[in-house]
């Protein structure tokens, strides 16, 4: 149990090294791609160097993906802020939301069955996150 | 490199430049508010419109205004949550690596559906605010509504919207997804776990792929996909094309 505590920590240390290190390069090199996406591109060069994923990394990652939710509240609250743009234009918001979340997922959906349909992934779902699926069906956020 | 350096700490400095007892403060009653309302969620079963995120920013919206704190105050003091979305969003590389195998296998069947329904869902929404004459910046914080929330506050910031707008655009549009999928899976005979599992990775992200684990781990793994590769197709594509 603390190894798994102590790997995490290091995994969570090694993530934050990794944002950093993409915050810095943003501002420096002006690169026009949100911050986060230049961290994911570093990790999945590091994994792919690798050739896996490091347990640290792993037991790191399973409690920050689940509990993003929170991470996410600081953002939720600021919307309170602009209360305004939002009560003049909230119609315009809803039907734009509704209408093309459910067109496209249904468009979506017509098309992947059309083309996956009798399909058959003959790779077996990496086994290590199955067993963190588990665990994050029962307790992801989002 | 200075300036560069400059902003990295401008970005953290609220952590060491106001009251420890109000931050702490701060922290742990969004702490509390957050484990209490998912506690509530998942004792409903999960029902998407009573999202533990909908339910907190309500509890903590009606609580700030009572209490009369200043919103931008108790902002500053959970500037810890608001950076630890950076490690977080970065921690989506491991269940994209995951993925890879699917995607070396399936290529490009599961590449269309991905960019198909992930340049869908923005173009028509945008359509809807254009033609009902909203402002610029809310049009472009709905071009990123596919995306999932850390990515869409990132690229929206790019592009010229509103970051925490896009934050709860994302968010209601994977609630409305993910209610709305059991039905429009009967409507379009929707049979194959995979297709499933793409739609509602790339339409209605992280909420949508709560919904496909429900169903089976294949269906869970191919939102994951959908969600991870939309993500980065719309990061990548849309600050070349408006930034």
């Amino acid at each position: 149990m603390t190894k798994n505590s102590v790997r995490g920590i290091c995994g969570f240390a090694l993530l934050c090294c990794i944002y950093f290190i993409s915050l810095f390069l943003f501002h420096y090199f002006t690169i026009p791609l949100p911050p986060a996406l230049i961290g994911i591109f570093i990790l999945l060069l590091l994994f792919l160097l690798l050739g896996g994923v490091p347990a640290a990394i792993t037991q790191s990652a399973r409690p920050l993906l689940a509990h993003m939710g929170l991470f996410l509240l600081p953002a939720l609250i600021s919307v309170l802020l602009y209360g305004d743009l939002f009560e003049q234009y909230y119609v315009a918001l809803i039907i734009a939301v509704l209408l093309s979340t459910l067109v496209s997922l249904g468009i979506t959906l017509w098309l992947s069955q059309r083309i996956l349909s009798g399909v058959k992934a003959s790779t077996e779902v990496n086994q290590p996150m199955i067993n963190e699926r588990k665990k994050m069906t029962s307790k992801t956020s989002l | 490199m200075t300036s560069a350096l400059q902003q990295l700490i401008d970005q953290l400095s609220p952590l060491w430049s106001q009251n420890y007892v109000f931050m702490f403060a701060c922290l742990i009653a969004t702490l509390g508010v957050y484990l209490l309302s998912r506690k509530l969620y998942f004792w409903l079963d999960q029902n998407p419109l009573l999202h533990p995120l909908t339910i907190s920013t309500l509890v903590i919206g009606f609580g700030l205004h009572f209490a009369e704190i200043d919103v931008m105050a108790f902002k500053r003091g959970i500037t810890l949550f608001e950076l630890l979305l950076g490690p977080a969003t970065v921690a989506l590389a491991v269940p994209l690596y995951n993925q890879l195998p699917v995607l070396r296998q399936l290529g490009f069947r599961v590449l269309a559906p991905i960019l198909i329904g992930g340049s869908l869902a923005p173009t028509i929404a945008w359509l809807s605010v254009y033609l009902l004459k909203t402002p610029l910046q809310l049009q472009m914080t709905m071009l990123v509504k596919s995306i999932t929330t850390p990515l869409a506050m990132g690229t929206a910031d790019l592009i010229g919207g509103t970051p925490e707008l896009a934050a709860v655009i994302v968010i209601l549009t994977g609630i409305v997804g993910a209610t709305f999928a059991p039905w429009l899976i009967i409507l379009t005979k929707t049979d194959s776990e995979y297709a499933q599992g793409l739609a509602l990775g790339s339409v209605a992200h992280v909420i949508g792929t709560s919904k496909a684990l429900s169903v089976s781990e294949t269906c869970g793994a191919f939102a994951t996909l959908g969600l991870c590769l939309n993500g980065i197709f719309t990061a990548l594509l849309l600050p070349i094309l408006f930034a």
